[in-house]
């Protein structure tokens, strides 16, 4: 058969051609019976040779295969895929560390919660423990309120500390510190939240910082006071809550739970943050579930009846006890009233039958007890009184008994010094004597009746009016007829009232007062002034209504001690010195020097710190004058003439005179003793004007002018001789004829010598020349000529300058240049 | 409808340049002449109102810089802009200067930034030549002449770092 076969091109056996195929017949049989399986297959094969699709139908199957492979063979796949997925994670964490960070927050922070709730209860359990075992008085109050209300003493204390509010919530970006959004129970708050979340920010970079912790280590809490800050931190923003009072463990938990859902619900918001916040204000009310607030209520009232009843029996017994002192104290103080009576000894007191029982002595001139029962307010029938009589040694029942032995008249009084009795007041001579006889027998050793006016004695009524009228001592009181006699000095209320006294008096028919000074009379109080005030001669002193005016000139220091000083005389009610000059105050010491020194219109005086200044013009005699009356006033310590102007110095009346004279800046003005000298150089109008001028000038004897030249004097004749000066020329030419030349420099010698002069009056010589010629050359011929003779004066000795030239055209014969002199006035 | 835009702007410079006054220029519109070091961070606000938008600027006065107390790295971290401040009567405050910006831009990248040569009021003390100031020019700093204690630019200087930060 494998004759039959050849290979072709490939190496595969082929049957030759021309001969029938065995193969090919097969082959239309396997199609013709196994036609649609092939195909099958054939797509199968693709399925597993190709990767893309084999990848695909592993894929529709995995997550079941997955989950029959973890029926089947448990952990066997998780131990396969760890590798994998370790290494996996690990290249994400090296590549992109926040990625994984985020995908794990949400997944995280429950977990860590969870695991701080449990640290925390286990925290609360040993608190529980710890105030179990404690002693303190809170801790023992607490316990009898967890007995009553039979609650746990754990959740009793809990409650005491669940007291507080969360006041506000700031959200801040927890990289550049930017406030998202603020959420407060007061609007005021808000105005500086943005302030407060960076600076919220700061200080926590401070911390960090500062204390070198880890990047992601935190504040967690702030303490201020009463207030907490609490901080939640997330991955990209930080949560910050400010809570007044004791926020219960669960807070943490809800601000935790506010800050995941934040970064779920805000994850794209917070990472493309660009600075405009108003994105967050979808959180608000987020926020603001953590705006939350609990008061403790006082426990319930338990026993109030019990407590009532306590209550009323407490009362009852404080009413019993109080009222039993009062008792007490009253009965107290009514045995020591007794005891304090005069003429009363009590000696012991006792409580029989619900009485009061007091007994001991009584002098029977004792003032009855009856008026202390009733001030007491104690009934007559809760007291018996056991009495027994004695005579008292006491001062005042010993006068009761002196009185009712004596029966003295009502004008006479009694009174008992220890052994001595005092009798005063009115009395008659006959009484006086039964009484010395009467007291003897009583026991009284000694009797003083000095003071007592006996109304049938001689003097009896001066007597009887010194002791109504109770002069002062310095008033003497004497009688003269029926009329009482006043001397001294007295107040005027003593005068008025002793006046109206004196009438009183039975006896006494007049009442002469005129021999008494009126102390409080403007006459007195005038010389009680001088004799305290001692004025000096130039003060007058005036007294008028109690108002003491003082007038005329004095010293400072008189002035200021006698404001004091009359203060504290009697009776002034005021004092005005209004009037009075003081000799050293500024305007008293002008006014002295202006008296004194007479200064003229010219002058202003002034006066600073005592120094006379003087200002403006005056002659040197008032100065000299004014320097020596300045002298003699006392209170001026300087004069100062330095802004004086003396119109008598040289300097001043120069000044004077230019004013009046005005004279061209040529001239010079010199004064010498008086004698004024003028110089230099000037136009006779000024030389005339200055000669009348100066006669009639201050200060002036004489003047000397010959050293002034006139200007007029010395160039008119000059002019002159220049005008009649003819120059020839050779006709035709500007060439001078013979002697001309010697001409010109005469002329120019003549010249030169008042050179000063001409420079001041700022003089030229003007030359014009003249030619007879017709036609065009004739200007400038006349023109040469006179440049000819300008040439000639400036060869000898003249300025160019000085001299100026011109032509004309003329027929005149003979001559052919003319001169002139020019000058300028002088200003 | 007019947006409001919160942006962290830092003051960097030398110490005693003079930042504390600026800010106290620039917000309250007050100078003193007391020398108070900052400690710290102290932060104050500026709004500013550019044509619809609020420009709320949180002006961070960092501590001055120095060679034992450097700016830490956490309060340049989320600056959207920064000052320099150069004391023109100190010389050695620009190399501070050119240090702090080199850390600024390592930390945050190229934001908007100006220089402010301050104390242009001590003419006579003035240490900075044309030179020096050409040379920050070619670095493309822009800079002001300002005075904390006159105003002089205060203003301009701000608001200029306000219109980049907005634009």
């Amino acid at each position: 058969m494998s004759d039959q076969r050849v290979k072709n091109s490939e190496g595969e056996n082929v049957p030759k051609p021309g001969l029938p195929d065995p193969n090919g017949d097969l082959k239309r049989l396997k199609e013709l019976l196994l036609g649609e399986e092939t195909k099958k297959i054939d797509v199968l094969q693709e399925h597993l040779e190709n990767p893309e699709l084999h990848a695909g139908d592993v894929g529709r199957v995995l997550h079941q295969a997955a989950q029959l492979n973890q029926q089947q063979l448990p952990g066997a796949l998780a131990d396969a895929l760890s590798p994998v997925v370790e290494s996996s994670l690990y290249a994400s964490v090296r590549k992109n560390p926040d990625r994984l960070g985020d995908a794990l927050f949400p997944v995280m922070m429950p977990a860590i919660r969870k695991s701080i709730i449990s640290i925390m209860s286990g925290m609360v359990q040993s608190l529980n423990q710890m105030l179990e075992n404690s002693f303190s008085w809170q801790g023992l109050k607490w316990r009898l309120e967890s007995i009553q209300t039979g609650k746990s003493f754990a959740e009793i204390v809990m409650y005491h500390t669940l007291d507080y509010r969360v006041e506000q919530v700031f959200l801040i970006h927890k990289e550049d510190g930017s406030m998202l959004q603020h959420v407060s129970f007061m609007e005021e708050d808000s105005e500086n939240a943005d302030l407060v979340s960076s600076m919220l920010t700061a200080i926590q970079d401070f911390v960090r910082d500062s204390f070198q912790v880890e990047e992601n280590d935190s504040i967690e809490k702030l303490n201020i006071g009463n207030m907490v800050v609490n901080i939640e931190s997330g991955s990209k923003a930080v949560l910050a809550a400010v809570v007044r009072g004791n926020a219960p463990t669960a807070f943490n938990e809800t601000l935790q739970l506010c800050c995941e859902s934040i970064h779920k619900q805000m994850a794209a918001e917070l990472n493309n943050f660009d600075g405009d916040a108003s994105v967050f204000n979808a959180i608000r009310p987020r926020m603001e579930s953590c705006l939350i607030s609990q008061t403790a209520t006082p426990p319930s009232k338990p026993n109030l009846k019990a407590k009532l009843v306590l209550a009323a029996l407490a009362v009852m017994l404080v009413g019993w006890t109080g009222l039993s002192w009062y008792q007490a104290e009253r009965e107290k103080s009514l045995i020591q009233a007794l005891d304090a009576l005069s003429g009363v000894v009590v000696i012991r007191t006792t409580h029989e039958q619900g009485a009061l029982l007091i007994s001991g002595l009584r002098d029977p001139l004792a003032n009855n007890a009856d008026a202390l029962l009733h001030q007491y307010g104690i009934s007559k029938d809760d007291v018996v009184f056991m009495w027994t009589p004695y005579q008292s040694l006491e001062p005042d029942i010993q006068v009761k008994r002196i009185k009712r032995l004596l029966k003295p008249d009502a004008k006479t009084q009694i009174q008992l010094d220890g052994s001595t009795l005092i009798i005063t007041g009115m009395a008659h001579r006959a009484w006086l004597k039964q009484a010395n006889t009467l007291l003897a027998l009583a026991g009284i050793s000694e009797i003083r009746s000095d003071t007592l006016v006996l109304s049938d004695s001689s003097d009896y009524l001066l007597q009887l009016a010194a002791k109504q009228l109770q002069p002062p001592e310095t008033v003497h009181l004497s009688m003269l007829g029926e009329t009482l006699i006043a001397a001294g000095k007295a107040s005027h209320v003593w005068l008025t009232k002793a006046a109206t006294a004196v009438d009183t008096i039975a006896g006494i028919k007049a009442f002469d007062a005129s021999k008494v000074l009126n102390m409080q009379s403007d006459s007195y109080l005038l010389s009680e002034s001088i004799r305290l005030l001692q004025p000096p001669s130039t003060v007058h002193l005036n007294v008028q209504d109690a108002l003491l005016a003082a007038t005329g000139k004095a010293s400072q220091a008189w002035i200021r001690k006698t404001t004091k000083a009359a203060a504290l005389i009697p009776d002034i009610k005021a004092y005005d010195d209004s009037k009075l000059v003081d000799t050293e105050s500024n305007a008293y010491l002008l006014k002295k020097a202006e008296r004194l020194l007479k200064p003229p219109a010219s002058v202003r005086l002034s006066i600073k710190r005592s120094r006379l200044t003087a200002k403006g013009e005056a002659s040197s005699k008032w100065i000299k004058n004014a320097h020596k009356q300045a002298q003699r006033i006392s209170g001026i310590k300087g004069f100062d003439t330095r802004h004086l102007i003396d119109t008598g110095s040289n300097a001043y009346v120069l000044a004077k005179i230019r004013r009046e004279l005005q004279p061209p800046e040529s001239v010079n003005l010199k004064l010498q003793n008086h004698q004024l000298i003028i110089s230099g150089i000037a136009n006779a109008a000024w030389a005339k004007r200055a000669g009348k001028l100066t006669l009639g000038l201050d200060g002036v004897n004489s003047v000397w002018m010959r050293k002034l030249v006139v200007i007029e004097k010395v160039l008119a004749p000059l002019k002159t001789e220049l005008r009649n000066t003819e120059l020839r020329f050779v006709a035709h030419s500007n060439q001078f004829m013979d002697g001309e030349t010697l001409k010109i420099k005469r002329l120019a010698q003549q010249l030169i010598k008042q050179s000063d002069l001409l420079r001041v009056t700022q003089a030229h010589v003007k030359v014009t020349g003249y030619s007879r010629l017709l036609g065009g050359h004739a200007s400038a011929l006349a023109l040469s000529r006179a440049t000819m003779v300008k040439r000639e004066l400036v060869k000898n000795g003249l300025a160019s300058s000085q001299v100026k030239t011109s032509g004309l055209k003329t027929r005149k014969e003979g001559w052919a240049a003319q001169l002139d002199l020019i000058w300028s006035p002088l200003k | 409808m007019s947006r409001i835009l919160q942006k962290k702007v830092c003051l960097l410079g030398s110490f005693a340049v003079g930042k504390t006054s600026l800010v106290g220029r620039f917000v309250k519109g007050l100078f003193s002449d007391k020398y108070l070091s900052t400690m710290g961070v102290k932060i104050d606000r500026k709004s500013l109102q550019l044509d619809d938008v609020t420009v709320n600027m949180m002006l961070w006065d960092v501590h001055g810089e120095e060679s034992n107390k450097k700016v830490p790295a956490a309060y340049m971290r989320g600056s959207a802009a920064y000052l320099l401040v150069i004391d023109g009567t100190r010389i050695a405050s620009v190399e501070a200067a050119r240090e702090l910006h080199a850390r600024m831009k390592a930390e945050v990248g190229d934001v908007p930034f100006v220089v402010l040569l301050n104390k242009v009021d001590l003419q006579d003390e003035w240490q900075l030549s044309e030179t020096d100031m050409t040379a920050m020019h070619d670095d493309g700093w822009k800079c002001y002449k300002t005075s904390a204690l006159s105003g002089e630019n205060v203003e301009e200087a701000f608001s200029c770092l306000a219109h980049q930060l907005t634009s």
